[in-house]
């Protein structure tokens, strides 16, 4: 039997030990409240079996007796920092905060003014045997909230998680049942059945706190086995995904669950909410706006934050994630950058799918556009053959010339249309030059039928380096959308500022229509639909503007004139780098 | 049809294009026998005035200007005036549409205008000239 109780006491203090030394190197390594209480509670735990090894049975002396009040005193402590542990995870009641504090405090203070402390085999007095209902009190108090807490919070939770903070809890139960058990029945000097069962009792906790506190490999490989399927799942239905929308919908649910997250969200380079799951797109965006320049990792909102290729990821944890769920975290790190690769396929698959649609689009409107034209020439050739003998020498000359003004319009039609391709397939390289703006614009204004009524303002001597020929037809489509759509008086405006050249058309027309705004830029746009297909325009003119500012690393934008009218411009570099200077 | 004079009457409607208006009425007119009496250039305007004339035949061409084409017109055009003949004269490739239509009487695609003549003085019941 002693030699029994030998060999537990020393397991006992090899375990113990361990913990305490495992709990200290984590706070090292964390720094944070919840690792602090922790290494305290397996701290005093470990100096506490540790020491106790160098005590005799029966301290003699004031400095031995201290000793030993001391190390029930720290004992006293054990179950209150598991309590404060527990505490910086989930939250508890005032009443039960204050209950916590005073037993303990109390305690603390008669343990150490306690006249003496009977040893093994010795008589107690009423005194005493009072203390120690006290101190199973406390301990017992204070480890089944710990033990409660932690076993309720762990519903909700990933499986290791949960089985970690079960676990805990079932440690705190096991040790406070081991103070329970010594305490209404005190020990003899010679290790007996009971003593044997409270070290058993005592030895086996520790495991629990071991595989709750710190779990090895293989446990936590056993516990992960749910979630590593889930993470198979979801990269599955991240392969699948073949837009932004499917990539968040695959990823955002699974991702909470994973972690045990109340919400997640999605954001692009921009900014922008991508998609969310467990929040309303509101929330989503205040989220998306408060983490907007934070660095990665987990923030005082528990709102932990991941850096994608293609934006960020934000997961608003639970409380007990970032301590109970770090492996959960490791693996959405892991899925985030997956999700990464998932995207940047999604947004491939989206943009050639608009592609196809753009261009199956842009070919109905194309050979629509293109006919009326062919149809209305070989009409006129035909006619004229038909009919030669009855028409009059003014009736062939109309038609030559009505065939004069429909080839031209066809030949500026087919130009731009190829234009366009070109910009679109990104095959048309701008070649930046020196061009002085003011020789340009006056070529350019020249040109155009009322290009002298245009109000011209150029700072003088203005040279930039930009493709002359991108700048003439940018100039050219503008001015003329504002006599052919607008209205006079028109007005050109260039500046240079900020390495930018901002070049700017306003007219005194009606003005855009507001519904019409959005589609302003595209291709064959119209806003009066009884605009002559065949002669006013080709209606790719400020595509073309667009394409060509675009091309140029630029921009080309619109806003209302006051009082009315409108104000076309594009803003492009005025010198971009490594251009050409002659 | 109607008569007037010997002559039948034709209702002719275009797109926005006038060129092609004049083109068609230049061919039509080889046939004095056959009177212009109206034009549009949307699908309610045609109804109105086929309403109003009840022309012997219709030229109606698809792309019109406003909410309605010509196809979807030209049931429309045969409510208000059963007697008019329809001619579906278009630059698109509709011949399947068009003959899925039972208000359209004929097809012609634009590219063969010079059959333009014969065809409507078939429509009318008329003998070449």
């Amino acid at each position: 039997m002693r030699a029994a109780s030998r060999a537990l006491e020393i397991a006992q203090l090899a375990v113990f030990a361990g913990l305490g030394l495992s709990a200290l190197r984590h706070w090292r390594r964390r720094h944070d409240a919840p690792a602090a209480w922790i290494a305290a509670t397996f701290g005093i735990l470990g100096l506490i079996v540790l020491v106790a090894q160098f005590l005799p049975e029966r301290p003699s002396g004031t400095f031995e007796e201290t000793l030993v009040k001391l190390l029930v005193a720290v004992l006293v402590l054990f179950p209150y920092c598991l309590f404060r542990f527990v505490e910086t995870l989930v939250r508890i009641s005032r009443p039960t905060r204050i209950a916590a504090d005073a037993m303990t405090v109390v305690l603390v203070a008669i343990t150490l003014v306690l006249p003496e402390i009977p040893s093994a085999g010795e008589p107690r007095g009423a005194g005493f045997e009072a203390y120690i209902l006290f101190l199973a009190a406390q301990w017992t108090f204070l480890s089944a909230v710990v033990a409660v807490r932690l076993w309720r919070a762990g519903a909700g939770q990933p499986t290791i998680a949960r089985r970690r903070m079960r676990t805990l809890a079932a440690g705190a139960i096991g040790l406070a049942s081991l103070i329970v058990v010594g305490a209404a029945a005190p020990a003899g000097t010679e290790p007996d059945a009971r003593r044997i069962v409270t070290q058993i009792v005592g030895l086996l906790s520790a495991p629990l706190f071991l595989l709750g506190f710190s779990p090895p490999g293989i446990v936590l490989a056993v516990w992960r086995r749910r979630e590593e399927r889930a993470l198979r799942e979801a990269e599955v239905g991240l392969m699948k995904a073949e837009s932004p929308a499917e990539v968040t919908a695959a990823l955002l649910p699974r991702i909470t669950a994973l972690v045990g997250a109340r919400a997640a969200a999605m954001y692009d380079r921009e900014g922008r909410v991508v998609g969310a799951h467990g929040v309303a797109i509101e929330e989503a965006e205040d989220l998306g706006r408060r983490t907007r320049d934070r660095s990665e990792g987990i923030g005082a909102d528990r709102v932990l934050l991941t850096h994608l290729e293609a934006g960020r990821l934000a997961v608003v944890t639970s409380q007990v994630s970032p301590y109970f769920g770090e492996e959960e975290l490791e693996m959405m790190r892991a899925l985030g950058a997956f999700a990464d690769l998932a995207l940047a396929r999604a947004r491939l698959i989206e943009r050639e799918r608009h592609s196809v649609e753009a261009m199956r689009d842009f070919v109905a409107i194309a050979s629509h556009d293109l006919r009326t034209p062919v149809t209305i020439l070989k009409g006129l050739s035909s006619t004229m053959l038909t009919h030669w003998e009855r028409l009059t020498p003014e009736q062939v000359k109309d038609f030559v010339r009505k065939a004069d003004r429909h080839a031209d319009h066809l030949s500026r039609l087919v130009e731009e249309l190829l234009l366009v391709s070109k910009l679109e397939a990104g095959v048309l390289e701008p070649n930046p030059r020196p061009v002085d703006i003011r020789a340009l614009v006056d070529v350019v204004l020249g040109a155009i039928e009322g290009g002298s009524r245009v109000s011209v303002t150029i700072p003088e001597g203005l040279e930039v380096v930009a493709d002359a020929d991108h700048l003439q037809r940018i100039v050219t489509n503008l001015v003329t959308n504002a006599f052919r759509y607008g209205g006079e008086p028109v007005a050109l405006e260039v500046r240079d500022s900020d390495g930018f050249l901002t070049l700017a058309v306003s007219d005194r027309g009606a003005g855009v229509p507001k519904d019409f705004e959005p589609h302003l830029f595209e291709k064959f746009a119209r806003a009066d639909p009884k605009t002559s297909r065949s002669t006013e325009g080709t209606g790719l003119g400020l595509s073309i503007v667009r394409g060509l500012a675009v091309a140029s690393g630029g921009r080309a934008w619109y806003e209302p004139n006051r009082p009315t009218g409108a104000v076309f411009g594009v803003r492009i570099p005025a010198r971009p780098e490594g251009a050409g200077t002659g | 049809m109607s008569e007037s004079n010997g002559k039948v009457h034709v209702l002719v409607i275009v797109e926005d294009e006038p060129d092609m208006r004049m083109l068609i009425r230049m061919n039509i007119e080889a046939d004095p026998r056959i009177v212009i009496d109206g034009e549009a250039s949307t699908a309610e305007e045609a109804i109105d005035l086929a309403a109003r004339v009840h022309p012997g035949l219709i030229v109606l061409d698809h792309q019109l200007d406003g909410a309605m084409m010509g196809i979807e017109a030209a049931p429309h055009l045969k409510r208000v005036s059963p007697v008019s003949k329809i001619l579906l004269f278009t630059a698109f490739d509709l011949e399947k549409a068009a003959r899925a239509e039972p208000a359209i009487d004929e097809f012609l695609p634009k590219s063969r205008m010079p059959e333009l003549l014969g065809t409507a003085e078939r429509l009318l019941g008329l003998e070449p000239l």
